[in-house]
């Protein structure tokens, strides 16, 4: 389902924009990330579309339904919009087994139809058959947050909202679930946006990302356009990690990769940075090395251990210096 | 596991924490399910069955069951709809409101009933003020009033319990409802109401013990408009002529039993069904009602106010000020000569007030030092040991004061009973204590409780003995609880009125059965300007409680 937004924008209070007017494009089948850290307004921004509040001003489209219009003071409420959400916290309601609350979505619109084979069919996908008659305290985080998702796609949906879903769960089991969850989505072809501050999981799950900072999406793209052109400094910082050049003598202004600095030179025209050694970090692979250039800190990755308060060159291609316009 | 040897310090409290508990509580009540086993001093098994197939009684049982269904229906119509309000409409921005709805529920029963009455009693405020609705005054008399004064009385219970619940399961729990398809009323029916079924629950069988057991508005209300309670029936076998107390006891064996029950459904109910709800960071609820659509909800809570607070206070207040109350409220009827009477050196107010004083501060005193030993020795004890003392130091919260003052008088008035404080001070100070001993184990085992372990650890690896780890860790860390059990006792025992009534040496006046006995002699002025008093002191104290909780 293709969806439009234009113009989108929320305050709480009369204070603050907590997500200014903004307006994109998602086509039908797309997985976008909301990238951003807490505070930045990608929460309001799903809960809009998902109409659990209403926005100050704007316009959402999902397919060919208006769902919102600040023009034609029209809004949908969240029940009639069709959409699944899974919860951070599961939202798993307490006092229905597995099998009740995925059933409620089919129940609360009528379509009781086959309802059992459409229960087991989603049990199913997520991996959880036979766990239908349990109550959501007698199952593992990882396992509340399957039925949250089953719940979400037994409907059949065309949207499906996910707000930082992983966030409660230990780091394995967030692997194994995050590669599940991508899966599930592509094969029933369902439009996804997801919500984290996790820039690694949007990174391997996203088709686009959207940075977001300060109630604004400051960039959006492929997780390879955002790192490697980044038109912000905020999201050079925020994807990867980047270390600021300022050189007044090359007339040079933008960001390096930590990555892309040498201790050997490759090019007669490769910058060369003096400094010294302040920290270094063992990542297993790789050195984290922290090179103190005058006033300010970078981090570069080494093959080799330095000795803290070694002096050390590192080198650097013109070309792979980010320009932030 | 291995299975951890018992401290002998601990052993050595337990058994001096059962020492104290058994002619404290214990045997007292157990005298009084045996009191009922006799009539005329003979010893008859079939006698409380006798007394309880009295058709009078029957009658009075099924009055005091009638008042507890009807006031829980009361109070859910009152807190039911408040909850909603203060959780899901704009209005729960005005946290004031919890603290103004925390007034009613602070109020002793019998001088809101007093204030009610003076009220809607023939040439009262009504009269005055809205002759037109006096036609509401023979409505007023009869149980209905009664059940009205209490519901207002004891709906702020329910109204907390529901609100906390309501806060808890909305949110995503609300919301995700929402978005998978259901409709408000939807919700309602699926998600909302089955989850605050327990809490409930919880609440609607706590308010029908609580009015069962309730003495005060029956017997200001209640006995004008001839309907009996078991409360009423307990005080007049024990107090007027003919006493007979081995009805007495029946009746409150059968209160007992009765509360017991309740209790114990209770306690069954929520370890059944309580639902546990797993949440994380929890959002705010969803707001309805937004913009001018909020005004049903400010009316709403705009009446009950009015009601709870707006109606008993204003005539409490109004009639401590009127010079003759024939005359009315007006300008040149208002007097603070009865606040000048109470005041005045020597006269029996005063002497009243300072004989509640003096003795609720030793019973406060008195528990404090009980409380906080046993206290103590609950938190760190397990199994049966703890269970068994902790429901006995806080049985006055289940069992009905009546009973156990009746259970009091039985023990301590026994021909056996060596130590002969009944008909002293002292029984009126061990009473209170008995009574509101809860409060201080309560207030100290909540604080006693949210001492990590690792404090005492860090205090014994740093070098600390035992008796300076009391002084500097654990002491320091009871201190605010010991202080609001304090504070606690002392405020209620200052207004409470049926012991004061039934334990009294004859001639002892406090400053509940001051205000009592001039509301009843016809000379409510006087007993409400000492109302006033009371209430404004009692009100202090409970926002010094709240200041000390919240610096915990």
């Amino acid at each position: 389902m293709k969806l439009l937004v234009k113009d989108l924008c929320k305050s709480y209070d009369g204070r603050l924009l907590a997500l200014k007017p903004s307006s994109f494009a998602i086509h039908s089948g797309e997985f976008i990330s909301l990238l951003g850290p807490s505070g930045c307004g990608k929460t309001t921004l799903l809960r809009l579309l998902a109409g659990l509040e209403t926005p100050d001003g704007g316009f959402i489209q999902f397919g060919d339904q208006v769902v919102y219009s600040s023009e034609a003071a029209h809004e949908l409420p969240a029940e009639k919009r069709n959409i699944g959400m899974v919860f951070q916290d599961f939202a798993l309601w307490p006092h229905m087994t597995v099998f009740e609350n995925i059933a409620f979505g089919l129940r609360a619109r009528r379509q009781t139809t086959h309802l059992n084979d459409q229960v087991y069919w989603a049990l199913e996908k997520v991996r959880l058959s036979g766990f239908e008659t349990r109550y959501p305290r007698q199952l593992s985080g990882g396992q509340q947050q399957r039925v949250s998702f089953a719940r979400a796609i037994v409907t059949k949906p065309q949207l499906i909202l996910l707000d930082e879903p992983l966030s409660a769960l230990d780091a394995m089991l967030r692997d194994e679930l995050r590669v599940e969850l991508v899966s599930i989505v592509k094969e029933l072809g369902l439009t996804a946006i997801y919500v984290t501050h996790d820039q690694s999981e949007s990174m391997s799950m996203s088709d686009r990302i959207f940075v977001m900072n300060a109630g604004a999406i400051l960039q959006s793209g492929a997780p390879e356009d955002l790192y490697n052109r980044p038109q912000h400094s905020f999201v050079a910082h925020f994807i990867g990690k980047s270390n600021e050049l300022e050189d007044d003598q090359h007339q040079l202004k933008g960001m390096v990769r930590p990555e892309k600095l040498r201790t050997q030179p490759h090019h007669p025209d490769d910058l060369t940075f003096s400094g010294i050694v302040s920290h270094v970090a063992f990542l297993g692979d790789r050195y984290e090395v922290f090179v103190r250039f005058k006033d300010r800190l970078w981090t570069s990755y080494l093959p080799f251990r330095p000795a803290v308060g070694d002096d050390i060159t590192l080198y650097l291609a013109p070309g792979d210096v980010q320009s932030i316009p | 596991m291995k299975k951890m040897k018992l401290h002998p310090l601990l052993v050595f409290g337990q058994i001096a924490a059962v020492t104290i508990l058994l002619p404290m509580i214990l045997l007292p009540l157990l005298m009084v399910l045996l009191r009922s086993f006799q009539t005329d001093g003979i010893w008859r098994w079939r006698a409380p069955l006798e007394t309880l197939l009295d058709p009078g009684l029957v009658e009075v049982y099924l009055n005091s069951l009638k008042l507890g269904l009807w006031v829980v229906a009361g109070a859910t119509l009152l807190a039911f709809p408040m909850a909603m309000i203060m959780v899901k409409t704009p209005l729960r921005k005005h946290r004031w409101m919890e603290i103004v709805l925390l007034v009613p529920f602070m109020t002793p029963p019998y001088i809101g009933s007093m204030g009610w009455i003076l009220f809607m009693q023939p040439r009262g405020f009504l009269d005055q003020f809205f002759p037109a609705l006096n036609f509401l005054q023979p409505l007023f008399f009869s149980v209905f009033g009664i059940v009205l004064i209490m519901s207002l009385h004891l709906f702020p219970f329910l109204y907390l319990l529901l609100r906390n619940a309501l806060t808890e399961i909305s949110g995503s729990l609300e919301d995700a409802g929402a978005i998978h398809g259901g409709s408000f009323s939807y919700r309602l029916r699926r998600i909302i109401l089955p989850l605050l079924a327990s809490p409930y629950s919880m609440g609607a069988l706590l308010i029908f013990v609580k009015t069962i057991s309730e003495f005060g508005t029956p017997a200001t209300l209640g006995r004008r408009v001839g309907y009996y309670v078991l409360t009423t029936e307990i005080y007049r076998y024990t107090n007027s002529w003919p006493i007979d107390f081995g009805k007495g006891a029946a009746i409150a064996s059968l209160l007992l039993g009765t509360s017991l029950l309740i209790w114990a459904v209770q306690t069954v109910l929520s370890s059944r069904y309580a639902v546990q709800i797993v949440s994380g960071r929890n959002r705010d609820a969803r707001v309805y009602l937004t913009g001018f659509r909020q005004w049903p909800a400010w009316l709403f809570i705009f009446s009950a106010l009015t009601l709870s607070v707006g109606v008993p206070y204003f005539s409490i207040v109004a009639t401590s000020l009127m010079n003759l109350r024939g005359y009315g409220l007006q300008l040149n009827n208002l007097t603070v000569s009865h606040y000048q009477a109470i005041l005045t050196w020597g006269s029996s107010g005063l002497e009243a007030m300072l004989t509640s004083f003096r003795l609720s501060a030793i019973s406060a005193t008195l528990s404090l030092v009980i409380g906080t030993f046993i206290a103590l020795v609950v938190v760190p004890s397990r199994g049966f040991r703890k269970g068994f003392i902790d429901a006995s130091s806080i049985l006055s919260n289940t069992v009905p004061s009546i009973v156990i003052i009746v259970g009091m008088i039985l023990f301590w008035n026994s021909p056996w009973m060596p130590l002969t404080i009944y008909n002293t001070n002292a029984m009126l100070v061990l009473t209170y204590t008995v009574l509101f001993l809860p409060f201080t184990v309560q207030y100290v085992k909540s604080s006693r409780e949210q001492i990590d372990a690792t404090l005492f650890q860090a205090a014994r690896v740093s070098g600390a003995r035992p008796f300076y780890l009391f002084r500097q860790i654990l002491f320091p860390l009871i201190r605010p609880g010991m202080v609001a059990g304090w504070l606690m006792t002392f405020i209620i025992s200052v207004r409470e009125l049926i012991a004061s009534l039934m334990v009294r040496p004859p001639g002892l006046q406090t400053t509940a059965t001051f205000i009592f006995r001039e509301f009843e002699q016809g000379n409510a002025s006087l007993g409400m300007a000492m109302a006033v008093l009371t209430v404004g002191l009692t009100l202090l104290v409970m926002t010094l409680v709240q200041m000390i909780q919240r610096k915990v």
